[in-house]
């Protein structure tokens, strides 16, 4: 018996390690097109340039060092969207009234467009759009929407791995936010348009305490990232699951047919 | 006979006394009267919340419950019903008394294991009330936990995901055990030609069981990860495939279907030929048919998906394949006509419950054939007909299977016999009660009533009615029957070895059997289980 769980835990070894050997050959490399291989490429741990300008929602121009002073989650979208942006926009104003958080006193949220052309009343009115859906539940003066020139977003999207393009009036750009310390470091991506309330609070807790990531979100992470480029999932957690189960049912079997009847005594 | 009525085998022989000679038994029998009375509270709770989910359908608009609470009511039916009752019910409770000595074991091949298996069973079945009665309100997803939905609502979806988990991990432990049972502790004589047939059926359904249940584990602790961490699987705008769960769902929980199913066409396959007095027509089409289910079922699952949106070439094959199914199914029912034919046929409330199965069973198998065409899947999909014929095989199939069950081998388990004409009376107003319940669901569904709705359209009324009506009948067949049961364990008149005239292992041990089955001496098996020549009933 206990050679048959040898057996067992050896095939299971081997199995695992050869996922694991897969994994490590992945290409990426940026594709030939001239299009990034992910358009985000998480940086975690890389400062955003505090010192550049942006305008606000009412038309004053602002350092983005003086906004980002505690957590803070950055949102860059573009207020013409008609797509996702409103999406991710409308999960976070349904997200934010339920964190535990006093927002303003321990975190704050930024919203940079990356459309140059954009302007404040536009920012504006998104502002009042969100605001109105969360029903007073969360401060506007926690909430700023900027616009800005085009080298200046670039600084910062550049700096956190961000990358977009301009396709006739919209843009191709990800669907995702991410979470900075009050010194301007990255410390955790979130992607989507919903994001979890403890998701979040996770992720601004950590800010605080200048932490990068956790280590379940690191395993849930290794288990579920998808590979852009090769499509397909980098550890191929179902694959790896499945064959498990074949192998040690197919040992099982292949242990009751061999040791046969059971000898009476 | 006198001996009978002071005699009561594994009943008192235990090595502790009171509660805990129950609670820690590892005697395969005592562990299968627990599961036993389990799921029969299950049913029984399972039951009422059908007949308050029919009572609310008796007319449109909000009659007895509103929206919310409806949603909630089918949602905990069905994981009832389906993880806590059919799954475990003929398998588990039938499966642990039977299995051992009908090959002539003394036990199960791990004991420990086997009452292991119970108590993830009652830990998952109290995980699942708390679910219902705590956290956000009973989960409203529908027992098959569909995402996006199941990862957005408030409800109790985490802790009912878990309990299905620990349901699961029960299942599991069975099917190792009879698997390594069935292939290990087989007694002197006991070739797998001369395996009962319900062994047969025990066998392929716990290799579904070790097979498919670690699918459904993983999918549903996706769905936990999903709602707690966010981790993306099943969401495509972070390179999730929200199909995914539906395949992953499906994989498993068809397989299921068979588990359900399965087990019970074997003890069809115990009642009909003790009954016909004859051989069994057909005993290797009718073994092997068994594995030719389980093995084809497995193949079909993405017929629940027809109207997903997925690639016409997948349809095309999971509908092929789902044809492929009927063939197995098919031989057992003709085979079991033939072994009716110029049989010497005793209607007795056992056989009465197996040709009912096999009534309802035929009904349902048609039906399952209409939906898996994907033509007429798409007009019947999400209808009451889905609904309709779900439930002829699962309750006109598995269910009526248990009852058959349960009016077999009781004695045989209590030494005591039911009251007959109360058992045929129960049968009669469960059989026209049932039929008339699901038939007029089936029409309704082909007329275009969707199902999950709390409400309908005014022209579905009156088969609603009727339906509901149906129900009530059903509801007075079941109270009759479980009371007649009841009565017949509690002070029915005793009966010897073998009231039926059966020729399986079990009915040449004592009623109730012993502890460890068989006294001092091993049987050794020399003739096969249909075999009747010698063998003479018991009077009682």
């Amino acid at each position: 018996m206990n050679r048959c769980f040898l057996l067992l835990s050896l095939l299971l070894f081997v199995c695992v390690s050869l996922c694991f050997a897969e994994t490590e050959k992945l290409p990426v490399s940026a594709a030939d097109n001239g299009e990034p291989a992910d358009w985000l490429e998480e940086k975690l741990g890389a400062n955003l340039p505090l010192e550049v300008e942006f305008v606000d929602s009412e038309g004053q121009t602002v350092l983005l060092g003086d906004l980002i002073d505690r957590p803070t989650l950055v949102v860059p979208v573009y207020y013409r969207c008609r797509n996702v942006c409103n999406y991710l926009l409308g999960g976070l104003a349904n997200t934010l009234p339920d964190i535990k958080l006093e927002p303003g006193e321990f975190y704050r949220v930024v919203t940079i467009s990356f459309d140059e052309s954009e302007t404040p009343e536009l920012a504006a009115q998104s502002k009042r759009t969100f605001m109105t859906a969360m029903q007073g539940k969360f401060p506007a003066s926690s909430w700023d929407f900027l616009t800005g020139e085009e080298q200046n977003i670039r600084k910062v999207t550049d700096a956190a791995g961000y990358y977009y393009k301009k396709e006739g009036d919209d843009f191709l750009h990800p669907i995702a936010a991410f979470v900075v310390t009050g010194e301007g470091k990255i410390v955790r991506y979130l992607s989507g348009y919903r994001f979890l309330p403890l998701d979040l609070t996770m992720a601004l807790v950590e800010a605080s305490e200048d932490r990068i990531g956790i280590p379940i979100r690191k395993a849930l992470e290794f288990c579920f990232s998808y590979d852009p480029e090769g499509r397909r999932y980098v550890f191929n957690l179902l694959r790896v699951s499945g064959t498990v189960i074949l192998l040690t049912l197919g040992s099982f079997l292949t242990y009751l047919i061999i040791s046969g009847r059971k000898k009476r005594s | 006979m006198s001996e009978s009525t002071t005699y009561t085998g594994f009943w008192q022989e235990s090595p502790r006394s009171g509660i805990l000679g129950w609670l820690l038994s590892t005697d395969h029998k005592r562990i299968g009267i627990m599961y036993l009375c389990c799921i029969i509270a299950t049913f029984i709770v399972g039951a009422c919340l059908g007949l308050a989910i029919r009572l609310e359908l008796i007319a449109p608009g909000e009659t007895i419950m509103g929206a919310q609470t409806y949603n909630a009511t089918f949602t905990v039916h069905g994981i009832l019903m389906i993880f806590m009752f059919l799954i475990p019910s003929i398998p588990a409770a039938f499966g642990n008394l039977l299995l051992p000595i009908q090959i002539g074991a003394r036990d199960v091949s791990f004991p420990k294991l086997n009452l292991l298996s119970w108590y993830c069973y009652v830990v998952g079945a109290i995980l699942a009330i708390i679910a219902i009665f705590s956290g956000g309100g009973a989960p409203d997803t529908g027992w098959t936990f569909y995402v996006p939905f199941s990862t957005q609502t408030t409800t109790n979806v985490n802790l009912a995901a878990f309990a299905a988990f620990m349901l699961g991990f029960s299942s599991i432990l069975t099917g190792i055990n009879f698997v390594t049972t069935v292939h290990r502790l087989r007694c002197e004589g006991m070739t797998w030609g001369r395996l009962p047939l319900f062994v047969w059926t025990l066998y392929a359904t716990a290799w579904i069981q070790v097979l498919a249940t670690p699918m459904v584990g993983i999918t549903l602790v996706l769905v936990i990860l999903e709602r707690v961490f966010g981790a993306g699987l099943f969401d495509a705008a972070r390179g999730g495939d929200p199909l995914l769960f539906q395949h992953l769902f499906w994989i498993y929980s068809h397989p299921a279907v068979y588990i359900m199913i399965l087990p019970g066409m074997g003890v069809i396959s115990e009642v009909i030929p003790t009954f016909a007095r004859k051989p069994v027509f057909g005993y290797w089409a009718m073994a092997l048919s068994s594995l030719a289910i389980a093995f084809a079922g497995s193949l079909v699952w993405a017929h629940h998906m027809y109207a997903s949106g997925m690639s016409d070439f997948a349809i095309l094959v999971f509908s092929f394949l789902t044809f492929i199914v009927a063939i197995p199914s098919a031989i057992k029912v003709f085979n079991w006509v033939s072994t009716l034919y110029k049989g010497s046929i005793e209607l007795a409330p056992p056989m009465l419950y197996a040709l009912a199965f096999i009534f309802n069973f035929a009904i349902g198998g048609l039906g399952g054939l209409a939906l898996g065409a994907a033509a007429s899947d798409i007009h019947l999909h999400d209808t009451y007909f889905v609904v309709g014929h779900f439930h002829y095989v699962m309750f006109g199939g598995g269910g009526f299977a248990l009852f058959a069950a349960m009016h077999y081998w009781l004695p045989k388990f209590t030494g005591r016999m039911y009251n007959h004409k109360a058992a045929m009376i129960g049968w009669a107003l469960l059989f026209v009660g049932f039929n008339v319940t699901y038939m007029a669901m089936q029409t309704v569904g082909i007329q275009g009533m969707p199902r999950r709705y709390y409400d309908y359209l005014p022209e579905f009324t009156t088969l609603n009615l009727v339906s509901t009506v149906g129900s009530w009948v059903m509801a007075v067949g079941l109270i009759i029957m479980f009371v007649n049961l009841w009565q017949g364990v509690r002070k029915g008149r005793p009966v010897g070895k073998n009231p039926w005239g059966a020729a399986t292992l079990e009915w040449q041990v004592p009623s109730p059997p012993p502890l460890e089955n068989f006294g001092e001496e091993d049987p050794v098996v020399t003739k096969g289980p249909y075999n009747f020549k010698g063998v003479v009933a018991d009077e009682y």
